[in-house]
């Protein structure tokens, strides 16, 4: 359900960054999400398609880049997939992998159309 | 190559401002590079290398580069900035719904016996019954009403601050809704996080719900009156706890008969601001 505050959050730095590049209308939102941070990317796309009516990204796509979580094992230093927050190296089954990426949460840039 | 999102911009470029499209409003995903004129009709929809009668959009790229809790952790400084030069000892308790919060606090207030007044945010989807019940036990509570939201934010306890009034030296607990999933991404602004679990959930909360667990300095296993008759291996949930978060500290608690409660108090004194300890004798 935090998915719609993500969603608002989301819209608030758009409106802010087309704000503070005069423009009304934007075209695109490129975001990234990790696969950990803890957010479910469907709910956030039902939510940013209803939150966006009458803003500048009334009718803006959504794109998102969903970044694959891995993590590095503190015993033999080696990156593997992670496919939850608590998981073990499969090499070394009493250490866990600590995550390097796959907890993002960015906008990363969008796209807007200007008349030449 | 720029090392936040592994796209073709050199680092530290702000705002990229790149040429890439034509006159046509169309949906992104289909920009050709074969920019040459053709000689025949296309019956559908692409750039064309030359000039129609309607006006040319140029279509900018600009880079954000934001974290989307950006704005909430900004609000969560504002609010700890706040609390800090008040002394305040903030505390953010979150559980899943009916582990004991509140019967935890209104005993806590009654019978804690350190230095300062209490204040407390309750946050819940409906009602004014849990502020009630803290008004009843004697300290000043404001009640924060979610609708249909599932957690407290930056922006909901700084505008309770601003009602609440909290005096300098004094403790603030924000309780949480009832939820072990959303609160754990949103930072409040408080000095210290406590997760209450009940013996009455499953030792396997903490694998379940890792995230909560993460942030978290403090975790206390409540209704300890009832483990005789409940299936519940308080060892194996601290191992599971401590998988999650290797510096998580517990205490034993009941809440209802008041078993464990000294080792509670002892926290809030070992953990408060120190300044405050000293201003108080």
């Amino acid at each position: 359900m935090h998915e719609m505050s993500i969603a608002l959050d989301i819209l608030r730095i758009v409106e802010k960054t087309a704000h503070d590049h005069e423009v009304d209308s934007v075209e695109d939102i490129f975001l990234q999400i990790g696969s950990l941070a803890g957010v479910m990317i469907h709910s956030l796309e039902f939510c940013l398609e209803v939150a966006k009516s009458d803003t500048v990204a009334d009718h803006a796509a959504i794109h998102i880049d969903e970044v694959a979580a891995e993590g590095n094992c503190p015993n033999c230093h080696q990156a593997y997939p992670m496919n939850a927050i608590l998981e073990a190296c499969p090499q070394c089954p009493e250490y866990y992998l600590t995550m390097h990426t796959g907890d993002q949460l960015k906008v990363v840039e969008i796209e807007i159309e200007r008349a030449a | 190559m720029c090392d936040s999102c592994g796209c073709g911009q050199p680092n530290g470029e702000k705002a990229t401002i790149k040429k890439v499209g034509g006159s046509h409003k169309h949906p992104h995903g289909h920009d050709h590079d074969h920019d040459h004129l053709h000689g025949h009709d296309h019956d559908h929809d692409h750039s064309h290398g030359h000039t129609h009668g309607h006006t040319h959009a140029v279509k900018e790229t600009i880079s954000v580069q934001t974290n989307i809790l950006e704005l909430n952790d900004r609000i969560a400084l504002e609010n700890r900035r706040l609390l800090e030069a008040k002394n305040i000892f903030t505390l953010n308790l979150m559980s899943s719904p009916g582990a004991g919060k509140t019967t935890l606090l209104e005993r806590t207030i009654r019978e804690y016996s350190g230095p300062g007044e209490w204040y407390v945010i309750e946050g819940d989807q409906q009602t004014t019954l849990d502020a009630d019940r803290i008004d009843d036990a004697g300290a000043t509570a404001v009640q924060v009403n979610t609708g249909t939201g599932c957690h407290l934010d930056a922006l909901l306890v700084k505008q309770s601050l601003e009602i609440l009034t909290p005096a300098a030296n004094s403790i603030l607990a924000i309780e949480n809704v009832g939820n072990l999933v959303c609160p754990a991404l949103f930072d409040l602004g408080e000095t210290a996080r406590v997760v209450i679990v009940s013996t009455t959930e499953g030792v396997d909360k903490p694998l379940k719900y890792p995230t909560i667990l993460q942030g978290t300095q403090l975790c206390i296993l409540n209704k300890s009156d009832l483990l005789p008759y409940v299936d519940f291996d308080a060892d194996v949930f601290k191992s599971n706890a401590l998988k999650v978060n290797p510096s998580l500290s517990f205490l034993t608690i009941s809440a209802t008969t008041g078993d464990g409660l000294d080792s509670w108090f002892e926290w809030l004194d070992a953990n408060r601001p120190k300044k405050a300890a000293t201003t108080s004798k």
